[in-house]
């Protein structure tokens, strides 16, 4: 005994050669930030970077968090950090989050803050000093290097809402 | 030792939505059974072995295990087998009118169909009532063909 079955096309839909329902899902969600994130985010309205240590093995985590997850113990203080780092590694990305297509690149990184510990860092975008849009792969290349400095540019004070979009963006900044 | 948040205006959540669509297509037999509602028709699937009738229709008896080829036109009119009151929206909202929902089902037919009872006072559903079909002007291939139900007249 066989069933077969009919394999479709996108034409057979358009001339409706077959009959179908869609459904649009649209799911809500309230994801609780606990008590290390709100803070995190409190910070990130008053444009400043939290980080939280560890008593036991004295790491400085951010995004912070209340626990080490090395040493299982709780953290317990708050560290006040630059909004400065280096790059930890990068990417040269010619599509957007919804995967259409860029025409020029955007420079998606995760920048180790300064005064965290080694490894620790935040997901980010980095643009031009000055143009704010890179050109090409090129132009990043030249000016971008995994443990290049950057800096946090920040949405002015009234525009800032606790988000990680707070920052605007990080920047490359010269060596002292 | 452990820090907490004292003030409820520093609990932060995050929101966001996640939205997606899918496409159900009805299989053989589904498709069968909406090209006839269409027509203002309903059909029922006939098992050859068992010779029992199935709404929705499908392709193979689930008892018997085997294929179901023949559909059958079904004249008779569906009763009320259950049903419930609905008095809020899918949003928690709170309904103007209740809305009634029933299952309706065949006599000597497997099966039954889930939709919307009207045209009845509430203190008239009950299990049995026998019920007819309003269909839509332009039908379009779906359950939504039928608009409601009410008691037959």
């Amino acid at each position: 005994m066989e069933f077969k079955g009919k394999s479709l096309k996108d034409r057979d839909f358009k001339e409706k050669n077959i009959l179908y329902t869609d459904w649009h899902v649209k799911a809500h969600y309230a994801w609780d930030c606990g008590v290390a994130l709100s803070k995190f985010f409190e910070g990130l309205k008053e444009g400043k970077l939290y980080g939280r240590s560890c008593p036991e093995c004295g790491r400085v985590v951010i995004p912070p968090r209340m626990f080490c997850e090395l040493c299982f113990k709780p953290t317990d203080k708050w560290v006040l950090l630059k909004d400065e780092g280096r790059i930890n590694t990068f990417s040269v990305s010619y599509v957007n989050t919804d995967a259409s297509r860029r025409e020029k690149p955007n420079v998606p990184a995760v920048i180790e803050i300064e005064g965290a510990s080694e490894g620790m860092g935040i997901l980010h975008l980095v643009a031009h000093p000055e143009k704010i849009e890179w050109e090409n792969l090129e132009e990043v290349l030249s000016m971008i290097k995994i443990g290049t400095k950057v800096k946090a540019v920040w949405k002015p004070s009234n525009e800032r809402e606790g988000a990680i979009t707070d920052i605007k963006y990080f920047v490359p900044v010269k060596e002292e | 030792m452990f820090e907490k948040i004292e003030k409820f205006d520093k609990i932060r959540v995050w929101k966001g939505e996640k939205t997606g669509w899918h496409r159900y297509t009805y299989g053989i037999a589904g498709e069968m059974f909406f090209r006839k509602l269409m027509e203002k028709k309903f059909v029922a699937g006939k098992c050859p072995e068992c010779e029992r009738l199935f709404i929705p229709p499908r392709i193979y008896c689930e008892d018997c295990f085997v294929e179901i080829k023949e559909f059958v036109e079904i004249k008779e009119l569906p009763r009320v087998y259950s049903f419930t009151f609905l008095f809020k929206d899918l949003e928690d909202n709170l309904l103007k009118e209740p809305e009634i929902v029933v299952f309706l089902k065949w006599d000597n037919i497997e099966g039954g169909l889930i939709h919307r009872l009207k045209e009845v006072n509430i203190e008239d559903v009950n299990f049995g009532l026998v019920v007819e079909p309003v269909f839509k002007e332009k039908p379009e291939g779906n359950i939504n063909d039928i608009l409601y139900w009410r008691p037959k007249k």
